[in-house]
């Protein structure tokens, strides 16, 4: 057993769907004890325990349950905060309050509590009351905008970046929290605004707006204000295996300066078109990228992906198939080396592989130490161990519906 | 008020890569002194520029990513600036860098090097792949890990290339696991006394930042692909209205939202339709079916302006929000009441410089730009005279010989 790097930071969780789950989940990879409050009254769909987003992002987490409409499980949720060190939710603005669950609610029984609101627009402001989620976040921060391509529909992302851009914040504003809790003996509310933590990821585009009025369209893969090229994907070989939903593969590549852009056009067996003036300069390059990109695909269309990596790379060229989830798991080496699925036994289910924690601490290595727990499964040992109920307690608050 | 890591003196030798992490941990108030090269460059020469004129002090690119820190140049490439660099060293609590791997080593300067000077040290690394593996030394960069990270795959439309990110996102995900990983481990270091060292890998940290590639996977043996706006759960995208875009929900509080429709005479041929209808169990079936739905929310939502329309949406507790571009979420009211934006003395210029500032707000230690970013070298003296107590002779000499 080695070290763990929050060993004894106890979190009483109230989080759902993706962004507080995934915020709590990176704490307990790293050694904290994540203790996830839910209900039979509102775990359903994907935050049902054995659904597939449930079970990826809440592992390495002790499950109980709590019908917090009843003042008796509101009061066992109070008796748990004052065991806890953090209280995190990702409710929109009034559930916590409602419950008396609040920071300010929360500080009486424990004068040094640490309690994370991860709401979407933040508890304050003309908008606290939006109903938000990861995309109406993500067009609201000016990023699903500024991706797409000139003359065609934004289209942003795929899936909600905004879930994870807001988990990983929150996690770093439990860390912060507790660092002054260690400086000064004091606790504190924070209020993320997942809105905020959106916003924060494209500050130069606000610098370049505020101080010289620019007003950045999309253009693709090209970065906004770096000129280079040629910088996107291009596409490879179709792949015929019947293996993909989709046949067409590409690869990404980056040439961001004249070094790389020689070795580019080394590697590719220096075609006469790479002579054109018009290519001679990054400025040229990223003017003309429309024109370059589809000389490149010249190259590119005929190769599979891999080998066109592969022959890039070696020459010092910045490039990466774009990869697929089969592509993740079984084809990329490093992920490999890196050893980034994980995956945990389930009693009643089939192994939960998931993504590894992203990052090696020499001292204090992120562990799976178990998978997402089941519905309640940890009442006895929570509230028996940690709040003393006896068995008879436990089963008479579960008749009653309080542990439920 | 101090900012919550008040006394964390941290070294920051970042590029681009993880330049963010620094600017994050000065920011929460540690006192972050950037180590430049004498003549400036890397980032520096970055744009875009202020006012457009090319100078090492003007690239708002830099201001963005350096507010709160100082500036000590130091080529420590040149062994007259080891004595110097290694008193930092001796007084630093936290190194950050996220040169290749092994450059640091090759200077007698990696972890290796530093901790036995330094067993306290926590030095957090950040690199394309991580420290090791067979693609550790590949070249990469931000378009090419968003590509191997497998988020390329489900950005952008079926007809047009894979698209990465807005804003070289894959930089600011591995910078807020360095964030993550430095704290966690700080906490480790009041228990144990003890350092680490902590290898960040952008491309695994991107690769766990795709919500459902990893789980529609594992279990449902699906392989996520790119599907223009449309959301992967099918509940969200991107629609056209008179005078732009907005991003709706085409299944939350389904029946107030057709009932909205129907009374504009529009969305007759969807009455009766489940919000989600999951009892077809292929999903390319039901993304058709999203499809056809989205069209027809289109057509009504063009017969609407934007501002009305996504506002109206929300009266109607409807997750939908207004595709802003940046001079728009510039004077968006939610983040100017919260005080999101920040004005900034820029002396120097006699000018005041509005700001992106806080991803969260903490009330006892807040998050803030506790000072404008630092012209280079700005702190040199400061720093190296008045605090490791260098004499300036010893300075002039370093200066003469293009150390400092």
């Amino acid at each position: 057993m080695t070290d763990r790097a929050l060993e004894g930071v106890r979190i009483l969780d109230f989080t759902w769907v993706v962004a507080g789950p995934f915020a709590t989940r990176m704490l307990a990879d790293l050694g904290a004890e994540v203790i996830k409050v839910q209900s039979a009254a509102t775990s359903r769909g994907a935050d049902s325990n054995g659904a597939a987003a449930f079970s990826t992002f809440n592992r390495n987490k002790y499950g109980i349950v709590l019908n917090m409409r009843q003042p008796k499980a509101v009061e066992l949720a109070r008796r748990l905060a004052a065991l806890s060190d953090v209280v995190v939710d990702n409710f929109s603005a009034r559930v916590m309050k409602n419950w008396g669950m609040d920071y300010e609610s929360l500080k009486a029984v424990k004068p040094d509590i640490i309690c994370v609101s991860m709401s979407g627009p933040g508890h304050s402001g003309p908008w606290r009351d939006y109903v938000s989620y990861g995309p109406t976040l993500q067009a609201l921060s000016g990023m699903t905008y500024l991706m797409g391509f000139p003359g065609r529909a934004p289209q942003g992302f795929g899936y909600s970046y905004a879930d994870h851009a807001g988990g990983v914040t929150g996690a770093i504003a439990v860390l912060a929290a507790l660092e002054h809790r260690a400086n000064t003996g004091e606790g504190q509310w924070v209020d993320l605004g997942q809105l905020e933590a959106m916003t924060a990821l494209i500050g130069p585009a606000f610098l370049d707006y505020a101080v010289n009025g620019t007003v950045p369209q999309p253009k693709g893969n090209l970065l906004q204000s770096r000129p280079c090229g040629p910088y996107g994907a291009y596409r490879c070989k179709d792949d015929e295996s019947g293996r993909l939903p989709a046949v067409d593969r590409w690869i990404a590549i980056g040439v961001t300066n004249d070094d790389e852009w020689r070795a580019f056009v080394k590697a590719i067996g220096s075609p006469a078109w790479t002579q054109d003036a018009r290519f001679a300069t990054q400025e040229g390059r990223y003017k003309h990228a429309e024109e370059l990109d589809r000389l490149v695909e010249t190259w590119t269309r005929d190769k599979e992906p891999y080998e066109a990596m592969e022959a890039l790379t070696r020459a010092g060229v910045p490039a990466g198939v774009v990869q697929n989830a089969y592509d993740l798991v079984h084809n990329d080496p490093q992920l490999k080396h890196l050893d980034f699925w994980w995956v945990a036994e389930r009693t009643n289910m089939a192994p939960n592989h998931f993504d590894a924690y992203p990052a090696r601490l020499s001292e204090t290595p992120a562990t799976l130490w178990g998978p997402a727990p089941w519905l309640g499964e940890h009442n006895e040992k929570v509230f028996g161990e940690l709040l003393g109920l006896s068995a008879e307690e436990i089963k008479r608050l579960q008749e009653e519906e309080v542990i439920w | 008020m101090p900012g919550a890591l008040q006394g964390l003196r941290v070294l920051d030798l970042t590029n681009e890569r993880g330049v963010y992490c620094t600017k994050v941990l000065a920011d929460l108030g540690a006192d972050v002194i950037r180590i430049e090269h004498p003549k400036g460059g890397g980032i520096r020469d970055f744009p875009p520029y202020y006012h457009g004129e090319r100078d090492a002090n003007r690239s708002l690119y830099f201001w963005h990513y350096n507010t709160s820190k100082r500036s000590v140049t130091l080529d420590i490439t040149k062994p007259r600036a080891r004595e110097a660099f290694l008193k930092l060293v001796d007084g630093a609590d936290v190194l950050v860098e996220s040169f290749d791997p092994g450059y640091m080593a090759s200077l007698g300067l990696g972890y290796a090097d530093l901790a036995l000077r330094n067993p306290k040290l926590i030095y957090t690394s950040i690199t394309p792949f991580g420290q090791d593996g067979p693609l550790a030394k590949n070249p990469a960069n931000d378009i090419v890990l968003c590509a191997l990270g497998g988020m390329m795959n489900v950005n952008g439309d079926p007809d047009l290339p894979p698209l990465a990110a807005f804003g070289e996102q894959s930089y600011h995900v591995a910078s807020n696991y360095g964030v993550v990983s430095t704290l966690a481990a700080n906490q480790y270091r009041r228990r144990s006394g003890r350092g680490q060292h902590i290898d960040v890998s952008t491309e695994a940290c991107i690769a766990g930042f795709i919500e459902h590639v990893g789980y529609f996977y594992w279990y449902n043996d699906m392989i996520a692909m790119r599907q223009g706006s449309l959301h992967w759960s099918l509940a969200f995208a991107v629609v056209r209205c008179k005078d732009g875009y907005s991003m709706v929900s085409i299944a939350h509080n389904w029946e107030d939202h057709l009932a909205w429709m129907l009374s504009d005479g529009f969305g007759e041929e969807l009455a009766g339709q489940p919000a989600r209808p999951t009892q077809i169990p292929d999903y390319a079936t039901r993304r058709a079916n999203a499809q056809r739905r989205t069209a027809i929310v289109e057509q009504w939502a063009a017969t609407k302006s934007v501002d009305d329309f996504a506002r109206e949406g929300q009266e109607r507790r409807l997750p939908f929000g207004k595709v802003l571009n940046v001079d728009e979420v510039f004077v968006n009211p939610q983040l100017r009441t919260r005080g999101f934006f920040v004005d900034v003395q820029h002396p120097e210029l006699g000018e005041t410089v509005t700001y992106p500032g806080a991803p969260f707000v903490m009330h006892a230690s807040p998050y803030a730009i506790h000072r404008r970013p630092p012209l280079l070298g700005e702190h040199t003296h400061e720093v190296l005279a008045g605090e490791l107590g260098m004499s300036e002779a010893e300075l002039a000499q370093l200066e003469q010989e293009d150390v400092i």
